[in-house]
């Protein structure tokens, strides 16, 4: 297939996203979603949008900031669609059997599975914020650019989501 | 950070180890790129075809349309105005034998122009119960070669009244005309120029 000049900038440019951030963009919608199936589509769909979009791409932010934001809204599009798929089938994580694990190993995994499915079910504004705070390791300043909100609102929403999880882990926790 | 907050960063990170993109998911992200690439392609040319084809079929059929709009003073090979020289007239009428009136037509050009190819015409006005009108049976006599700028000609012209119903007609009201060329040959430089001896005065009776 033959390209023009502003075609082949643009693929070296997907290319160069898929590896730097392919990955990273595939575990937050992880996160978000708590469904590994969605979380392919999604990322799939921020890719190939990113590439049709890369000429109306205004450099207001990084490219990293630009696609984390896309995996966010698309995560909170998916959400909000009635999908047959969410209540039929839902594959979660896949599971390591793997006999060697130990009591404390195995519970440790279940805690984590645990958190997973906790963050998954909190509200989209304090989930976002946990996420790219405790997994994507961004400054204040840095989810306030991507989630395109006052600096002071996410320090409120990382506070409250935090808060929110604790209490969600605690009564399961206390329901055994 | 406290210690929930490290287990929150340390859970999430174990949660999402072993996920990432494969290269079966980073092929299947090219193959749907080069689609879409294809179809906008194929799309652009059959939506430029499409649209090249529309402005064709428009240019070709408004353009006669347009064409025939165009004012005809432009195309015109002269004015009304210029017309305003050209007279008829009734010089002399005799009535022979046999009924037929000669009549002696003198055309007069006083324009710039040479008058081609004419044609006089002469008819007698209907008679109406309160008027006059226009016949349109008319006899006709071309005119013997062209009538040159600032002069005239004078034409013989026998009408046989007969072939008129007199009841109908006024003898007495002829109506002239003269169509003809002028200056030049063409469409655009056809005129027409009509006279009447019928004249209605102020009081309403006819001469």
């Amino acid at each position: 297939m033959q390209y023009d000049e502003g075609e082949l900038d643009r693929r070296e440019l997907l290319v160069s996203f898929i590896r730097d951030y392919g990955d990273d963009l595939k575990r937050i919608a992880y996160l978000y979603l708590n469904d590994l199936a969605e979380s392919e589509d999604i990322v799939q769909e921020v890719l190939i949008k990113s590439y049709h979009q890369l000429d109306s791409f205004r450099h207001e932010s990084s490219y990293k900031t630009w696609l984390i934001r896309m995996t966010i809204n698309l995560c909170k599009d998916h959400k909000k669609r009635w999908s047959v798929r969410n209540i039929f089938y839902k594959q979660e994580a896949p599971e390591v059997r793997d006999h060697k694990l130990t009591e404390t190993d195995y519970i440790q995994k279940e805690s984590s599975n645990e958190i997973m499915q906790q963050l998954a079910r909190l509200a989209p504004k304090h989930k976002e914020v946990l996420i790219l705070y405790y997994y994507e390791e961004l400054t204040m300043q840095e989810i306030s650019d991507v989630l395109q909100i006052n600096h002071n609102t996410v320090k409120s929403r990382l506070l409250r989501g935090k808060q929110a999880l604790k209490e969600k882990l605690e009564r399961r926790e206390d329901h055994g | 950070m406290d210690e929930f907050d490290r287990r929150l960063s340390n859970e999430m990170k174990k949660g999402t180890e072993g996920i990432s993109l494969s290269e079966q998911e980073k092929q299947q992200i090219h193959r749907q790129i080069n689609r879409t690439s294809f179809k906008n392609k194929k799309r652009g040319v059959i939506i430029w075809t499409v649209a090249a084809a529309a402005v064709a079929l428009f240019i070709v059929l408004v353009l006669p349309m347009l064409q025939e709009q165009m004012p005809n003073e432009q195309s015109a090979a002269y004015h009304v105005e210029d017309l305003e020289g050209i007279s008829l007239s009734i010089e002399e009428a005799a009535v022979h034998d046999n009924g037929e009136i000669a009549y002696f037509v003198e055309i007069n050009n006083d324009t710039s122009g040479t008058i081609r190819e004419g044609t006089l015409s002469i008819s007698y006005d209907l008679l109406l119960p309160n008027g006059f009108e226009e016949n349109p049976f008319k006899q006709s006599e071309m005119v013997p070669g062209d009538i040159y700028p600032r002069s005239k000609t004078r034409l013989k012209f026998a009408v046989d009244p007969t072939v008129f119903k007199e009841e109908r007609i006024d003898l007495s009201g002829i109506s002239m005309e003269l169509i003809g060329y002028w200056n030049k040959l063409e469409p655009q430089a056809r005129f027409q120029v009509g006279q009447s001896t019928s004249v209605v005065s102020s009081d309403g009776s006819s001469n």
